[in-house]
């Protein structure tokens, strides 16, 4: 575990190449080309403003519009779709270096989810502005956003390590998760926020809560437009379970590396 | 120990046997038996490399010549036994493998460099020494995907040898480089040995392995067959083709019973050293004997024998009939012998076959239906020629000191 960990630092040379490798490559040949990092996010925004604010009209939970809400939460979602999206075939979309050359394998998952890690960060400068434009404020909680991104990134890094291996073995892992993504969005408090689960029925709001990424992604919302900290106890489960959740995947990953080349 | 640059003990490399690759889940759980089914494609072969050798590895298709390489570059980790390396490895396993076609070549120099684990400002320092040498000034700013094989193959070189490596692996890249690059490809790797770096070259050139290699491996269905001195490895190679070839004749004029075949047969051809050993690889200027037995199984009329010498691509360099003979036989003996004699071959170095048939006067009818390709290498040559063949001249006026 620890020497498979060295070896990325010691590739981090390697790792930086890919993730601006995948990062240029996603844009390149279109017209607006790095501006798109930019644009999708606005171009979404402006569809649930129009959605939710003028044809539905939702009323907002705080002092904010639902947009501003629905666009908060997805920005984290976005990041877990496009990663187990792409990081989970990193390794057959690669075939060609993972036969041909030696390098630690671990870094090409990695690099798919710093990629798109980045793409989050361009994401929040969008959201800055927006936060800034709908007069919601800032407050000093701001600074505990690092702790989400890492726990966002540790699972999110960990589940891709563990599903971008079994989809070597199991062509199908891919499709699958296309789905699961889909549903897990749901049990996540992406387009509903969290208290609106609390009492109804116990066994979903268990279900919930349960889901570590719930309170990660929760956590963007009480601390960008609530102004409150994370609730402690779920942030820590999802910490636990982001450790663990990497662990297991890193080393899974890992263990069975070797017979990639001869897989695919 | 110190001075072994590559050392591979008693290796087994097993692959899964299995029809289609990655399996859907359906599949795995349904026929999870049929996977135990397994394929060496080695069978505990054991080499030591020294540092600064010149290794060549032969052998004919799937034999494992990839895969030991991929073993030594680390890609694929054996089955069982232990691969050592000592030193920075730089792997041409095949075209561009870190290239990304959406890139352009510069782009993709960079990439292919970090990959193989160099840092950055090496690259930088050496960016216009690899251009240079690729002869890729003009396109290094193209998308890769525009690129030939052979500049693909020609970056990727450059690449590879500017990054310093102590030891190279060249998988059969070079065949795709015209005929320019790979003699700049094969001085590169010349220096490199002079350099006293360890070189592995796997290559079907037998010509350029002879001149390249200090010592050559042929592996057979994942054995190794034979490991020493290059001439001597790449004759017993090539007598194993011929055989396999031969082997391959006959079944097939077996097969094909309904043809007949033709009322003579070639029992076997052997080429001959003065010394009545037989080679198949001879220096410019050697004596050559070719000595053709044959059968005759049904009356065959006022025969006469026709030898050709072909390059392996099939050009003509020369032919003889045992009409020059004048000596008209009139009935070809139930078994017999025919040898023609060269006293001096004058070929330069190169790969060439002969083909011997048995024709009748006016070559209209051949009776033979294996006249085949028998080859041979001519390996040492004369010094500053070229061509195929050698001719005896003299220079007589040079920077206007003649008369
Ligand atoms: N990933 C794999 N899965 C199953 N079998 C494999 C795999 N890779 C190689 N093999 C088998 O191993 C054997 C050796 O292959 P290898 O590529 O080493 O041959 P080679 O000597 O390099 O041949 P060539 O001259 O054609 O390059 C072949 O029979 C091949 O089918
Ligand atoms: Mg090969």
């Amino acid at each position: 575990m620890v020497s498979n960990l060295k070896q990325i630092v010691e590739y981090r040379e390697l790792l930086r190449t890919l993730v601006f490798r995948d990062i240029r490559a996603r844009y390149k040949g279109s017209a607006l080309g790095f501006a798109w990092n930019f644009a999708i996010p606005l171009l979404q925004l402006m569809v649930f403003w129009f959605l939710f604010g003028v044809i539905l009209g939702v009323k907002a939970t705080g002092n904010y519009p639902f947009a501003v809400f629905l666009f908060t939460g997805l920005l984290p979602w976005n990041f877990v779709a496009n990663s187990i999206g792409v990081g989970v075939i990193s390794i057959r979309n690669n075939a060609n270096m993972v036969k041909k050359i030696f390098f630690p394998l671990q870094i090409l998952p990695l690099a798919t989810v710093m990629a798109e890690f980045i793409a989050l960060l361009l994401g929040m400068i969008v959201l800055m502005a927006v936060i800034l434009v709908f007069k919601v404020g800032v407050s000093w909680h701001i600074l505990m956003l690092p702790m989400s991104f890492l726990e966002l990134v540790v699972f999110i890094a960990g589940f891709v390590y563990l599903f971008a291996c079994a989809n070597v073995f199991f062509r199908d892992v891919g499709h699958i998760l296309g789905i699961v993504v889909m549903a897990w969005m749901y049990v996540t408090p992406v387009i509903f926020p969290i208290k609106t689960v609390a009492s109804k029925a116990r066994w979903a709001s268990m279900i919930v809560h349960l889901n570590p990424m719930t309170a990660i992604v929760d956590s963007f919302h009480s601390l960008l437009l609530d102004h409150h900290s994370p609730d402690w106890f779920w942030f820590g489960y999802s910490a636990v379970a982001a450790v663990i959740m990497f662990v297991i995947g890193f080393a899974v990953f890992n263990h069975y590396k070797y017979q990639f080349e001869e897989e695919i | 120990m110190e001075d072994v640059a590559i050392s591979v003990a008693d290796v087994v490399k097993q692959y899964k046997v299995r029809h289609q690759k990655g399996r859907t889940l359906k599949e795995a759980f349904l026929r999870q038996r049929i996977f135990s089914e397994t394929f060496d494609a080695l069978n505990h072969v054991s080499f030591e490399v020294p540092f600064g050798t010149t290794l060549g590895f032969i052998g004919s298709n799937g034999s494992g010549k990839s895969t030991v390489l991929k073993l030594i570059a680390g890609t694929s980790k054996p089955s069982s036994g232990r691969v050592r390396v000592m030193g920075r490895v730089s792997a041409l396993l095949e075209l561009g493998a870190g290239f990304h076609p959406d890139f352009t070549g510069r782009e993709n120099v960079y990439l292919d460099g970090v990959i193989m684990g160099r840092p950055r400002s090496e690259i930088d320092r050496r960016f216009d020494d690899i251009v240079a040498f690729a002869e890729m000034e003009e396109f290094i700013d193209a998308p890769a995907k525009t690129y030939s094989s052979g500049m693909f193959m020609r970056l990727a070189f450059s690449v590879a040898v500017s990054v310093d490596p102590d030891i190279l692996l060249v998988d059969e890249v070079l065949s795709v480089g015209d005929e320019s690059f790979q003699r700049k490809c094969l001085s590169r790797i010349d220096e490199f040995k002079s350099q006293g770096k360890t070189i592995i070259f796997v290559s079907h050139a037998m010509g350029t392995v002879r001149n390249l290699c200090d010592r050559v491996i042929w592996i057979d269905r994942g054995v190794i067959s034979a490991d020493g001195d290059p001439n001597e490895v790449i004759d017993q190679y090539l007598t194993s083709v011929n055989e396999r070839d031969r082997q391959r004749l006959e079944a097939e004029a077996g097969a094909a019973s309904g043809e007949l075949p033709g009322p003579v047969e070639i029992a076997s051809v052997k080429l001959l050293d003065r010394a009545g050993e037989e080679k198949l690889s001879f220096n410019t200027g050697d004596y050559l004997k070719v000595q053709v037995d044959y059968r005759s199984h049904a009356p065959v009329e006022a025969p006469v024998a026709r030898m050709l010498l072909k390059t392996a691509d099939g050009i003509l360099c020369a032919g003889a009939s045992t009409e020059m003979l004048d000596e008209v036989v009139d009935r070809l003996p139930a078994e017999g012998t025919v040898e023609l004699e060269i006293e001096q071959l004058p070929l330069l170095p190169g790969s060439y076959n002969i083909a011997v048939f048995f024709q009748n006067q006016d070559g209209s009818q051949v009776y033979n239906s294996d006249g085949g390709k028998y080859p041979f290498d001519v390996a040492a040559g004369m010094p500053y020629e070229t061509g195929i063949i050698h001719v005896p001249c003299r220079w007589l006026n040079w920077s206007g000191n003649g008369k």
